[in-house]
């Protein structure tokens, strides 16, 4: 299993499986390379090229973090970008776990216990921590005051950037140690000043700010019935109070809701759930049960309801307006739109009422993605759009799932004569073509097309191509 | 007659009379086959498709273009999750400014429009609607009217026989041409006005821009050239 990310020039390989570490796959190589490793060393077991999302780890990491909190009262994930790894401040703590090395050896004990393999070491600073825990001795402990471990790291443990990194290797300096025989003033003309800060991160010379993980506060609310309910309208009237009571809570923090989950525990098991979602942070109990109706009017719960639970899923700062979508509207006009955006989104779906953005992805499927509108806080996708690159008439206003059909009189390479759509004869009177639209063999199942737009003795348009690879054709878009 | 029929109209629907109110189609030969000069905002106008890939969801689409340029925002809506975002951007319709709102049935689908269409901040909806009985039909229209969106609704062959409560309705037909996009639009009803036109329109291949048929426009001056009957130079008197 191989997970890859888009780098500045291609994809490379964010992280790999044991399996694929075996076959001399690396994270940072570039993907071709570890597909041509793959096949070569073993055709049993395929691997699997997976997108590489870093959203997931860091939730992770944070879990993770979280759960040190047994270990430390301050737990932060290391400042590199993703984040790759955990700082636990120890300030205080060992004495009352028995010791440096018994915490040590209780920390590894806790990952281990998880599934994890965790570098582990305790130094006097972060940095320091961070750096002998990567290239040190596993499971190190640096006496407090001892900078003579440091000394003997590689300079890769600085995490400097490429330029100075090939700088220091031409003049042979490898070791942290050859670093600090410098004077400051040299090392800071010649090498910049990021060498220097990080040297000083490590020395404790310059102070590192820890930002602590904490659990997002909870805001829940429920309420549970002797007598299970089957009145619907009695059901709302509970919504309506508990969606009071959490607004209360929500809105004391500052913060309005973006999701609002609503449990409904039945008899027998049962638990129905509906997600109510938001387009602005919002704290208006009347405004969460409107929409929460939109759903509830569709939702069929066989037996009695015992227990209602209302639950703010996502929150955001209610200061915070959703600022790129129609930042133009007039305030009276934005709030119309807010409230057509949160009634189709509640009854159509959230993944049915979006925003669609283009991407610079040569195959046409992939050409742009769909953004949901409500539910997020704002700005969550910074990525910019990519520029629209054809003219009106170049793209279909409608785009099928590649159908295949028969053609008559293909002459070479170039466009069929006729082709048939739904049992009929459509004879093609002219065509624009071939438009080649091929994607990397390195993407898996390649798409190697020539695209044609036809036009029919009666004047319709279509978007034809030829799979290149069996000479097959298919109907993929109408200019409707 | 024009005043009085404005009077009239405004009679009927209650809205205030304003030159603000109309939408031009950007193409003057489709402006003069509309008694009123183009499209009014807050009503439907129904584009019946004669035959599929003939060019009336493009031409329907540049109106909600037109209606969207200034303010308000684009609904699209699109029960079988059909329509191609770059292909809108190709028409040079601002994503940002759309919402893609996919309905699962026509029951959804039928609830979508009457939402979109009452909302003061939404400039137009467009939108294929292949199933609309004569009453949700008035129940869009009541919807629309006194608001300042246009609805553009893309119609199927068959609905040219079914009722309609559209204010304009109009009818697109493919045409075989040898050069450009060519399509005929016909005026199959209007309200408060029995003008039955029908006028012969192409899409510049190129540039996509709408012109009158045959007619040429400073940028297709190129292409006019380029025609070798064009290049002749004529020995008449």
């Amino acid at each position: 299993m191989l997970y890859c990310r888009e780098a500045g020039r291609g994809e490379r390989v964010g992280a790999c499986s044991p399996a694929a570490y075996q076959r001399g796959i690396r994270p940072g190589m570039p993907r071709a390379e570890a597909a041509v490793l793959a096949p070569v060393s073993a055709a049993s077991s395929p691997l699997h090229f997976v997108g590489y999302d870093p959203h997931p780890d860091r939730l992770a990491l944070q879990a993770l973090a979280r759960a040190c909190g047994k270990f430390s009262p301050l737990v932060g994930l290391n400042d590199t970008e993703p984040p790759d790894g955990l700082q636990l401040d120890l300030t205080g703590v060992p004495p009352l776990l028995g010791g440096e090395a018994a915490l040590l050896e209780q920390v590894a004990a806790f990952f281990r216990q998880s599934g994890y393999r965790v570098r582990l070491a305790i130094a006097d600073t972060c940095a320091a921590a961070s750096a002998v825990a990567r290239w040190g001795a596993p499971s190190t402990i640096v006496p407090p005051g001892d900078l003579s471990q440091l000394a003997t790291l590689p300079v890769a443990a600085l995490d400097l950037e490429n330029r100075v990194r090939q700088q220091l290797r031409h003049l042979g300096i490898e070791q942290i140690g050859q670093l600090q025989r410098f004077s400051r003033a040299s090392l800071g003309a010649r090498f910049g000043r990021q060498l220097l800060m990080r040297l000083d991160r490590l020395s404790g010379a310059l102070v590192q700010t820890l930002v602590a993980c904490r659990a997002p506060p909870v805001w829940q609310v429920d309420q549970a019935f002797e007598h299970p309910l089957t009145d619907r309208g009695l059901i709302e009237v509970v919504l309506g109070e508990l969606a009071v009571r959490l607004s209360r809570q929500v809105s004391s923090s500052g913060r309005g809701v973006l999701q609002l989950e609503v449990r409904l525990f039945c008899q027998g098991g049962q638990v129905r759930e509906m997600r109510v979602v938001f387009f602005q942070p919002s704290v208006e109990p009347s405004h969460w049960v409107a929409l929460a109706r939109l759903q509830f009017e569709r939702l069929d719960f066989p037996e009695g309801v015992q227990r209602i639970e209302l639950a703010a899923g996502v929150t955001a700062a209610r200061e915070r307006r959703q600022g790129q979508l129609f930042a133009d509207s007039s305030p009276g006009e934005a709030s119309e739109l807010a409230q057509l955006i949160e009634r189709l989104s509640n009854r159509v779906g959230r993944e049915r009422v979006v925003r669609a953005e283009l991407v610079a992805d040569a195959q046409v499927e992939r050409a742009y993605r769909c953004l949901p509108l409500a539910g997020f806080p704002a700005g969550e996708s910074a990525a910019a759009a990519a520029p629209c690159r054809w003219g009106p008439l170049c793209r279909p206003l409608k785009l099928y799932r590649p159908q295949g059909v028969e053609v008559l009189g293909v002459a070479g390479d170039g466009p069929p004569a006729a082709f048939f759509l739904a049992g009929r004869r459509q004879r093609i009177a002219r065509s624009f073509g071939p438009e080649r639209i091929e994607t990397g063999w390195w993407r898996g199942p390649s798409c190697r097309r020539d695209y044609y737009r036809v036009e029919t003795v009666a004047g319709q348009r279509f978007w034809l191509f030829r799979r290149l690879q069996d000479q097959r054709w298919f109907l993929q878009g109408e200019f409707t | 007659m024009a005043h009085l029929r404005g009077r009239i109209r405004q009679l009927e629907t209650g809205a205030p009379a304003s030159g603000s109110l109309m939408i031009g189609s950007g193409c003057a030969a489709l402006d003069r086959l509309l008694p009123e000069g183009g499209f009014r905002r807050g009503s439907l106008v129904e584009w019946i498709e004669s035959r599929p890939g003939g060019g009336a969801g493009s031409l329907a689409l540049q109106i909600a273009r037109q209606a969207c340029q200034q303010q308000g925002v684009l609904v699209v809506l699109d029960r079988g999750a059909q329509v191609y975002p770059p292909a809108l951007a190709a028409w040079g319709i601002d994503l940002g400014r759309v919402i893609w709102v996919q309905p699962r049935d026509l029951q959804e689908e039928l609830w979508c429009w009457d939402q979109a269409l009452r909302c003061p901040a939404v400039a137009a909806v467009w939108g294929e609607l292949r199933q609309l009985d004569s009453r949700a039909f008035r129940r869009l229209q009541l919807a629309v009217e006194g608001q300042g969106g246009l609805g553009l609704l893309i119609r199927p062959a068959a609905a040219r026989t079914a009722t309609s409560w559209a204010d304009v309705r109009l009818g697109v037909e493919p045409c075989a041409a040898v050069r450009n996009r060519r399509i005929r639009v016909q005026v199959l009803s209007c309200r408060g006005s029995a003008a039955r036109g029908q006028v012969d329109l192409e899409w510049e291949e190129w540039s996509g821009q709408l012109r009158k048929a045959g007619e040429t426009c400073a940028g297709g001056l190129v292409a006019g050239l380029a025609d070798p009957a064009v290049a002749c130079r004529s020995t008449g008197a």
